[in-house]
């Protein structure tokens, strides 16, 4: 009884110990899962960017910037690599040990898996072509990390082309390992998908929805007129049992509900998104009955001007937000302190339009991306495409470097990760260096 | 050999019990962190929930009891369930190989309290330095648990070498590196992810935990679920 008893308060000791790793994640957006934490300074950014007709060779491409301030290629380009066409890149996701990125295109739906080992110099190691052929969805979106696993979120279907959609979980390899419709109709939901967020500590994943391939495809100004077309998003969040990969409530949650942010702060066990056309930020946490709950807790700028909120990247200590709101090209700083109401406390316009945004662990850092949709973003001279960096000092943001991704011939900057060098060398691989170092 | 390899450290378990003092040292400074979700567990009870095939085992020779033996990792990891990780013997990171060490170990107890489990589930770790741990020191842990064997089998592997071991690391992607000094070059020092791999009695990996998000509540309903589906599904008890 008494080595079972240690026993336990070792174990809970380990946790404890290990809760850090856990509880704090990774640079405040990515899957709890992901290892190698770059809690320093980022070293490399890794930029999936939309090939664009007429700039450099038109193709999709993962673009690497360097972005130590310690290195004399400080805010420069140093690598990029093309996989070929134009299939609307959109975002990335690391694997749980960090050694590989996936990166979807919603268009064609393929996944490209690049081996990030050497973050300089990232590899293209494999293409999935057949996730719609597989599994029937369409546009992987989300790629979030689970041990040995990645779980994508689709955005469409292969029948319509509409809205419903379902997740695939593959394995690290990409091979696939289980699918899962979205919740419908049996449960009130709409069946549409867009991000994921797993709050493992309470075995409950969220997930989000937007629209179909018909809409995310169709040019922005056709859209916005067409009433018909402007029902079909997403209306509601599912909450999901995460181990047995089973959606048990849906969540009404109108107007296009996308990124979602657990806080990472030790003991909350909330999540906040925002809806892209009704322009509110959205708590979703438990009652006190125990049940997850829904409800909007703040507008984000002034909702009848429908500024698009687009990405939200939440600080590690839980305490702010940024929000970037794409129409009006300004990203919006909220303390988020009381979380039921949350208030603005600074903006800046970044450019003509503005979409994704990344933040050191310290948050001192930040980062923008400008690109949403190729068919939604702004036309002619109000086509910004770059990347911006900038110090946040919790009062201003100041400008360090700016990359314009059309000058460069690139293309359209649009989800942004961050690496660094590996400290460490993998066994096996090193182990004639090993040997030598040890018989010196 | 010179070097490093030439002086191994006698005493191979000193550090690993270093490491757990260390532990409980520290969960006197944070025990009031650790609390259980007073609303209950939010995990889905033991065969109300599916755990999909992920990957098959690779096939490797890995060593036990004696070098002069290779045995196919496949004989550790079929016809029981069972629980594997990595380890290494002078790991000195708290929230690496102690967190193992301690998950192991109350899951071990747990088998032993439960007659329903006896000889139905196994406890694999291999280790992470082969240069090390060699079989015959590993047998050290083996001999402490040799009482408990049947009813809860618990076995320390380890390999020929790193090559012998990279292969099974990379098949199962788990990450371990050794650390770089400050000019590149490697250590003797090994960083690696805390992993656990559930094993179902056919050599499939059926689920994967890592440090920070594993309990062994979660691990005990998973594995009843597999021993609950390979009953529904005929297999022998």
């Amino acid at each position: 009884m008494k080595s079972k008893f240690l026993s336990g308060l070792i174990f809970a000791a380990g946790l404890v110990l290990a809760a850090p790793q856990a509880l704090h994640a990774d640079e405040t957006c990515n899957s709890p899962f992901t290892a190698a934490l770059v809690t320093g300074q980022e070293q490399f950014m890794h930029v999936w960017t939309l090939g664009m007709v007429g700039v450099g060779d038109e193709s999709d491409k993962l673009v690497t910037v360097d972005v130590d301030p310690k290195s004399s290629n400080y805010g420069k380009v140093i690598h990029s690599l093309s996989v070929g066409g134009r299939g609307e890149a959109h975002h990335t996701g690391f694997t749980d040990d960090r050694r590989f990125l996936w990166a979807g295109r919603l268009d064609d739906s393929k996944i490209i898996i690049f081996d990030i080992s050497k973050p300089a110099e990232p590899k293209k190691v494999k293409v999935i072509e057949d996730f719609a052929d597989r599994t029937g969805y369409v546009g992987p979106h989300t790629f979030y990390a689970i041990p040995g696993r990645m779980i994508v979120q689709g955005l469409s279907n292969t029948m319509d082309h509409g809205g419903k959609t379902g997740i695939v979980v593959y394995t690290n390899d990409g091979e696939i390992v289980s699918q899962h419709d979205m919740p419908g109709d049996d449960m009130g939901g709409d069946a549409y998908g867009y991000d994921i967020g797993i709050n493992p500590n309470q075995n409950t994943m969220l997930t989000s929805s937007f629209t179909g391939w018909t809409n995310y495809m169709m040019d922005f100004g056709a859209l916005v007129k067409d009433p018909v077309a402007m029902k079909n998003f997403g209306n509601t969040m599912a909450v999901w049992d995460f181990k047995a990969m089973k959606p048990i409530k849906v969540l009404k949650v109108p107007g296009a509900p996308l990124e979602i942010r657990w806080s990472l702060r030790p003991g909350d066990d909330w999540a906040l998104t925002s809806t892209a056309l009704t322009s509110k930020l959205w708590l979703i946490k438990k009652d006190d009955q125990g049940e997850w709950q829904a409800k909007a807790v703040s507008d984000i700028g002034d909702p009848s001007k429908i500024p698009l909120p687009v990405d939200i990247s939440i600080t590690a200590n839980g305490k702010g937000l940024w929000v970037n709101t794409f129409l009006d090209g300004t990203t919006r700083f909220f303390d988020i302190s009381d979380i039921e109401n949350p208030k603005e406390v600074y903006s800046k316009t970044i450019g003509n339009q503005v979409n994704m945004v990344s933040q050191s662990w310290d948050g001192k850092r930040v980062y923008f991306t400008t690109s949403l949709l190729a068919n939604w973003d702004k036309k002619g001279r109000e086509n910004d495409q770059f990347l911006k960096a900038y110090d946040w000092d919790g009062k201003e943001l100041t400008e360090k470097f700016a990359i314009d991704f059309v000058k460069e011939g690139l293309g359209r900057a649009h989800h942004m990760k961050f690496s660094a060098k590996p400290n460490s060398s993998a066994l096996g691989s090193t182990s004639e260096t090993y040997q030598s170092l040890l018989s010196n | 050999m010179k070097g490093y390899l030439a002086v191994p450290n006698p005493f191979p378990f000193r550090a690993g019990y270093a490491a757990i003092l260390l532990v409980l040292c520290s969960l006197l400074a944070f025990q009031g962190i650790a609390q259980a979700d007073s609303a209950g567990s939010p995990f889905p009870e033991p065969g109300s929930y599916q755990l999909y095939r992920i990957q098959k085992v690779p096939d490797a020779y890995v060593l036990e009891h004696s070098s002069w033996w290779p045995r196919s990792l496949s004989t550790y990891a079929s016809g029981k369930v069972t629980l594997l990780s990595f380890f290494y013997a002078t790991c000195r990171d708290p929230t690496g190989c102690p967190v193992i060490w301690s998950s192991f170990e109350t899951i071990h107890a747990e088998i032993l309290d439960d007659p329903k489990l006896h000889g139905k589930v196994r406890l694999v770790m291999i280790s992470l330095d082969p240069s090390l741990d060699t079989p015959e020191r590993l047998e050290l842990f083996s001999f402490a648990r040799r009482s408990t064997h049947e009813d809860a089998p618990w076995h320390f592997l380890t390999t020929w070498s790193e090559s012998y071991l990279a292969p099974i690391l990379k098949e199962l992607g788990q990450a371990a590196g050794r650390e770089l000094d400050a000019y590149g070059e490697p250590t003797q020092f090994i960083t690696h992810q805390v992993k656990f791999f559930l094993i179902d009695e056919s050599s499939w990996v059926r689920e994967i935990y890592t440090s920070g998000f594993f309990s062994p509540e979660v691990a005990l309903n998973d594995i009843k679920t597999l021993l609950l589906e390979e009953k529904k599904t005929g297999k022998p008890d």
